[in-house]
């Protein structure tokens, strides 16, 4: 097993790690002890680049974002107890302080240390409300264009349906369906009218 | 990794694997610790054995000095970069760059308003005399 130390002090690991229930219980249990927030998904892939192979960012915690809106800490005391750089704060800052002003004042609270949780939480809610809502109509979306591959695909099968049901009209009638004719002329309606 | 900080830490899992999301920040001691932590770990397993290698990682340059260049602030835009507006309404207001907007907002916004609360002013009653007492008692 290997561990990538980088020299800006960024630890890695050089791959996933197989460990057995009973051992990745302690390894998370170990990091639970020390970071207070935690979050374990389940993934298809695992990320290929390492430490050292690009510049890495960390998502944002709603209990981060708490502590970046603190007003009683000092750009230090922060960046030490986020255990992020300068820049992170800096570049965190100036994405969500405005948005925050306008939240804020949508809500009708003002920005002060006893409510600067409960706005930070607010807000952030409604950002991943809104980002759920964005990525279910993109999955709506996609979904809709693959119904129409399906269908445009059918159309052409259903058409050749069309002529060898007329064929067997003229030739062998007993296996000819007028039932079956309809229900594929009604089919292809359909299909014609998604255009 | 003191435990008295508070920040995130993913994990990734896939049957009996696990990953982290992204590195993971660490000093010496803590590195130490996480190694011993590591070694106890893989020394259940009979191939079980614990590398160290250094690597040099990739940065993103970031001058606090460059992203504060430009002309000053006049009191007015401070007192604009209070209001409940977007950057982009603001940037049309005062004709600055977006990036500028949102830089400054997160450098003055903050610290402004830690100010003015201790000193008891209410967000909501900002004023050109305000920001003026603020700047002469931060000079």
């Amino acid at each position: 097993m290997k561990i990538l130390k980088g020299d800006a002090g960024n630890v890695d690991l050089s791959g996933p790690i197989k460990l057995t229930d009973d051992q990745k219980k302690r390894f998370i249990n170990y990091f639970q002890e020390r970071c207070q927030v935690i979050e374990v998904e389940e993934t298809k892939k695992f990320r290929e680049k390492r430490t050292g192979e690009k510049f890495f960012t960390r998502e944002w915690a709603i209990e981060e974002d708490v502590i970046l809106h603190n007003l009683t800490l000092t750009p230090k005391q922060m960046m030490e107890k986020l255990r992020r750089s300068e820049m992170s704060v800096d570049m965190r800052r100036s994405e969500v302080i405005g948005p925050i002003l306008v939240f804020a004042n949508e809500i009708g609270l003002e920005i002060c240390e006893e409510n600067i949780e409960e706005i930070v939480i607010a807000f952030r809610k409604k950002k991943i409300d809104e980002k759920e809502e964005r990525k279910r109509a993109r999955q709506e979306e996609r979904n809709k264009i693959k119904q129409i591959d399906i269908d445009i695909k059918s159309l052409e099968s259903l058409k050749n349906r069309l002529k060898e049901l007329s064929f067997l009209k003229r030739s062998i009638p007993e296996q000819y369906s007028e039932e079956e004719v309809e229900k594929v002329i009604k089919e292809i309606k359909r299909i014609q009218n998604l255009r | 990794m003191s435990g008295q900080g508070v920040w995130k830490m993913k994990f990734f899992i896939k049957g009996d694997l696990i990953d982290f999301e992204s590195p993971i920040p660490m000093d010496e001691q803590q590195l130490t610790e996480f190694q011993e932590f590591m070694n106890d770990l893989v020394a259940e397993s009979p191939k079980g054995e614990l590398v160290i290698q250094e690597v040099k990682e990739k940065y993103k340059t970031y001058s606090k000095e460059n992203s504060e260049k430009g002309r000053p602030w006049t009191i007015q835009e401070l007192l604009i970069l209070t209001h409940p507006k977007t950057n982009e309404e603001i940037q049309s207001e005062i004709g600055r760059t977006e990036m500028s907007v949102r830089m400054h907002r997160a450098k003055f916004v903050p610290e402004f308003m830690s100010w003015a609360r201790k000193n008891g002013y209410s967000s909501k009653q900002i004023t050109i005399e305000i920001i003026t007492k603020y700047l002469e008692g931060s000079k």
